[in-house]
């Protein structure tokens, strides 16, 4: 976990971290520094390193990691797009995984190489941690507003997941196990309005192990757009 | 987390009555509730329970507006009516009008 960041740095908690058996010139030169040796040297260093990982689809930009889009047409209009989420542990590896709750006309995934590729509703696997054991994991999303504002949510759910998902909370796992979130966009529309709500999602997918540092996949894009018209009113 | 965008609009227009710009007002609410309305789905009056968003005031959030200056070629002296019966073709020849009204918005972001 580090040694802390703050004052006074101890002796112990220096060797607890880079071991030396006592000796702080030990500790310091696992720690990769030269002497003379002082304790404040060791202030917030670490002796783990991030969990391996591997993405697959578009991260960590302005771009869409997936998009889903559904329009409606009647008198009466009412639609939901909707996404579900899952963090998954299933050794050797926790899988970050998307999938359509019910089928949109368009729905897509970016892989990393570019392009695009059709979601459906089998989950598809957006990134990974390369490892096992992990002991907890953490989803944490906001929704991003539009100029034109949306309609819609992200609720942890056990429809999806094992658990649901609590937003930016360590939840601990055993193998085989997942926490869960489903995302929603939805429109309404009567009396020949039209309503576009686009609903965007980040998301942080996070895993926890001892003698790891907490380490995150990166941030994913999710957009969702619900388009209802209404052609009569009664 | 739960997000709803109520979106209404009024229309400016000319001296011959022809549309020149639109504001929408966006009123933002942090929750809601669907549920079963009542909605008479067809001429015929036929009344059906309705998944419908459910909104209270104590909800609300923030309110915005924006205004789209329309060019002249996409400019109406059509309105939506406000009353029975409706003009249909007079409403979806303006529903095309304020669909490119809205999209011409949106790609100008």
């Amino acid at each position: 976990m580090g040694v802390p960041n703050s004052n006074p740095t101890y002796l112990s908690a220096v060797t607890s971290e880079f071991g030396g058996g006592g000796s702080m010139r030990a500790a310091a030169a696992a720690a990769g520094l030269s002497a003379p040796d002082g304790l404040a040297e060791f202030k917030g260093l670490s002796a783990t390193t991030d969990i391996s990982t591997t993405n697959y689809v578009v991260i960590n930009s302005s771009n869409n990691s997936t998009y889903s889009t559904r329009d409606m047409v009647a008198g009466i209009a009412f639609l939901q797009v909707q996404l579900d989420l899952r963090l998954r542990r299933q050794d050797n590896y926790v899988y970050y995984e998307v999938k359509e709750t019910n089928s949109a006309p368009i729905s897509l995934y970016y892989p990393v190489g570019g392009g695009s590729s059709s979601l459906s509703t089998s989950y598809v696997t957006m990134g990974r941690f390369d490892l096992g054991g992990v002991t907890a994991i953490k989803m944490n999303w906001s929704e991003t507003s539009t100029p034109a504002g949306s309609s819609g949510n992200i609720i942890g759910s056990t429809a999806v997941g094992t658990y649901a998902a609590s937003d930016n909370s360590w939840q601990t796992i055993s193998n085989g196990q997942s926490i869960g979130a489903r995302m929603t966009a939805f429109a309404t529309a009567e009396c020949y309005q039209t309503t576009t709500s686009t609903c965007t999602v980040t998301m942080d997918v996070s895993a926890r192990k001892t003698g790891y540092n907490d380490t995150t996949l990166g941030t994913y894009r999710h957009k969702l757009r619900a388009y209802a018209e209404s052609n009569a009113c009664f | 987390m739960k997000f709803y965008t109520d979106t209404t609009y009024t229309i400016e227009r000319n001296g011959a009555g022809e549309s020149t710009s639109i504001t929408w007002t966006f009123k933002d609410y942090n929750n809601y509730e669907i549920q079963k309305v009542e909605k008479v789905v067809d001429a015929e009056g036929t009344k059906e329970m309705i998944d419908w968003p459910v909104l209270s005031e104590d909800d609300l959030v923030a309110t915005r507006s924006a205004t789209y200056n329309i060019p002249e070629a996409d400019r109406t002296t059509l309105a939506h009516g406000e009353t029975h019966p409706h003009n249909h073709n007079n409403e979806i020849a303006f529903q095309e009008k304020y669909k490119k009204w809205w999209n011409d918005w949106e790609l100008s972001l």
